[in-house]
């Protein structure tokens, strides 16, 4: 081993991490030359020298200073919010994307098994959504729509071969004035293309449509709505009797449920003739009604009659 | 491997207060500064060789510290990750300031106000301490000599004993890179100090 060799490992022989053999070579060689003796005792007087360097006192006003230099530690809302959502990131995002395939497949099967979901979308006069007692649009040009719409989506029904839920069939007896105008005054290309019947088909349908939102909010499925009224009479046999025989004139049913009780189920269209009827017969029930009540999907007002003395 | 992975945070003191900083308990930050500052101080004196600049340094240091340790991921020891920021810092400033050392201002210091001198061995004699006094400003002036690598790792190792692991990870070097530059800088100081060594 050459004297450069050596002096090359005296730094680590002096820290003492030679091994046996190139510790006793450096030894070795250190006892016979001078000149890297030397050396090594320079080298260890100067790492002497280094750690005889005692720590310098810190100035007093160093720990205050830097204090009085730091601002209150203030976590932005977002990294709190972030930090909340997203860390330990290994553990929540896995775990929020388990939580979001199983929601995906969830809505999926949903779709797929629940029939309501899976259908087309109903036609606005079944779906639109009216709370009960708020008003119903009722000016010309808002009916005007509903009857250019109600049209388109009769026509596409009809190619499509579809039926038209029975809840949507209203025939009222009562003609809308001003549909009737409206109607008349509606674009030609969408009104005047139509058969006759299949607009008046429309037309009722408008109008019973928009009964029913009064009556019901959407989506809800309608009972057949019974009016309950009353009768005066001091014969009461004699007022069964008549309205019976009203009622069977005009194709409808009389159900006797106790002595002074009646069910009376009449079609709508004919529902002024049993007024009438009744009238001229010396009876008039109460609360007076002149509009038709509530039809049935089936076309028919049902009247919970019950004659009072 | 290298050397920073074998560094383990683990049972560090330090993260328990760290944890506490960073939740807004601005005692905890106190008891680190408390802690470390003098360790910090003292690095940056023998780099820089001037007490006014090692405390405006020390001071950056810390106030970095803070800001960063966010950022902090308790992979190293928090002292280690301490050393990396104190010596960055300290050779950006070096560099960016042009504050190499002028020592020549330690040794017009009073000795009752340099605090080098002020630990000498009160055991010596008068005229022992006034030849320590001098040696020991030598020392710091011949330190300034060096090139800021060389002068770091003399004063992580010799002056302030850390590990090799320590100041591979604090450096941010390989373990041997550590060594033979440790070598390097240990002979370079020897070659300037000889005239004084030699008896």
């Amino acid at each position: 081993m050459g004297c450069q060799d050596v002096r090359n490992q005296l730094s680590a022989y002096l820290e003492g991490e030679l091994g046996v053999a190139p510790r006793r070579m450096v030894e070795d060689h250190v006892r016979q030359c001078v000149r890297c003796q030397g050396e090594l005792v320079l080298l260890q007087r100067t790492i002497a020298l280094l750690r005889g360097l005692d720590e310098v006192e810190v100035p007093p006003s160093l720990s205050a200073a830097i204090q009085a230099g730091i601002r209150p530690r203030r976590r932005r809302w977002w990294r709190e919010v972030a930090s909340w959502l997203f860390f330990p990131i290994h553990v929540k995002l896995p775990i929020q994307a388990v939580a979001l395939l199983l929601v995906s497949l969830g809505a999926v099967y949903l779709y797929r098994s629940a029939p309501e979901f899976s259908q087309a979308p109903q036609p606005p006069v079944a779906t639109e959504s009216v709370p009960r007692g708020e008003a119903v649009p009722s000016t010309a040009a808002g009916r005007a729509d509903r009857l250019d719409l109600a049209a388109r989506q009769e026509a596409a029904q009809k190619s499509s071969g579809q039926r038209e839920p029975q809840k949507e069939r209203k025939v009222p007896e009562q003609e809308d004035a001003a549909a009737r105008a409206l109607r008349k005054s509606a674009p030609e290309s969408a009104a005047s293309a139509k058969p006759a019947e299949e607009r008046e088909a429309l037309r009722e349908r408008d109008i019973g449509a928009r009964v029913l939102r009064k009556e019901a909010p959407a989506g809800a499925t309608i009972p057949a709505p019974v009016q309950d009224v009353m009768l005066e009479t001091s014969d009461p046999a004699r007022a069964i009797a008549r309205i019976t025989e009203i009622v069977s004139a005009l194709e409808g049913k009389v159900e006797v449920k106790e002595e002074r009780h009646l069910i009376l189920m009449i079609p709508a269209k004919a529902y002024s003739h049993f007024l009438t009827a009744l009238k001229d017969s010396g009876y008039a029930v109460s609360p007076p009604t002149e509009s038709p009540p509530a039809a049935s999907p089936e076309g028919t007002v049902t009247l919970s009659l019950r004659l009072t003395p | 491997m290298t050397t920073r992975a074998v560094i383990s945070g683990g049972g560090d003191p330090d993260h328990d207060l760290v944890d506490r900083v960073l939740g807004g308990d601005r005692q905890a930050f106190a008891s680190l500064l408390a802690r470390h500052q003098k360790k910090i101080f003292n690095f940056m004196y023998r780099m820089v060789g001037e007490r006014g600049a090692a405390e405006d340094l020390t001071q950056e240091v810390f106030l970095k510290v803070y800001e960063a340790l966010p950022g902090f991921r308790k992979a190293a020891r928090f002292s280690t990750w301490l050393y990396r920021i104190a010596h960055n810092h300290c050779l950006n400033a070096l560099k960016g300031r042009g504050r190499e050392i002028a020592v020549s201002a330690l040794t017009k210091e009073p000795a009752n106000g340099n605090p080098v001198t002020a630990l000498a061995d009160p055991s010596a004699s008068p005229e022992e301490r006034l030849e320590q006094q001098e040696l020991q400003a030598v020392v710091q002036e011949k330190l300034a000599e060096l090139t800021p690598e060389h002068r770091a790792v003399l004063v992580l190792r010799d002056i302030q004993g850390l590990s090799y692991d320590e100041i591979a990870t604090a450096l941010e070097l390989e373990d041997g890179t550590v060594r033979s530059r440790l070598h390097r800088a240990r002979m370079e100081l020897k070659e300037r100090l000889r005239g004084y060594l030699e008896l």
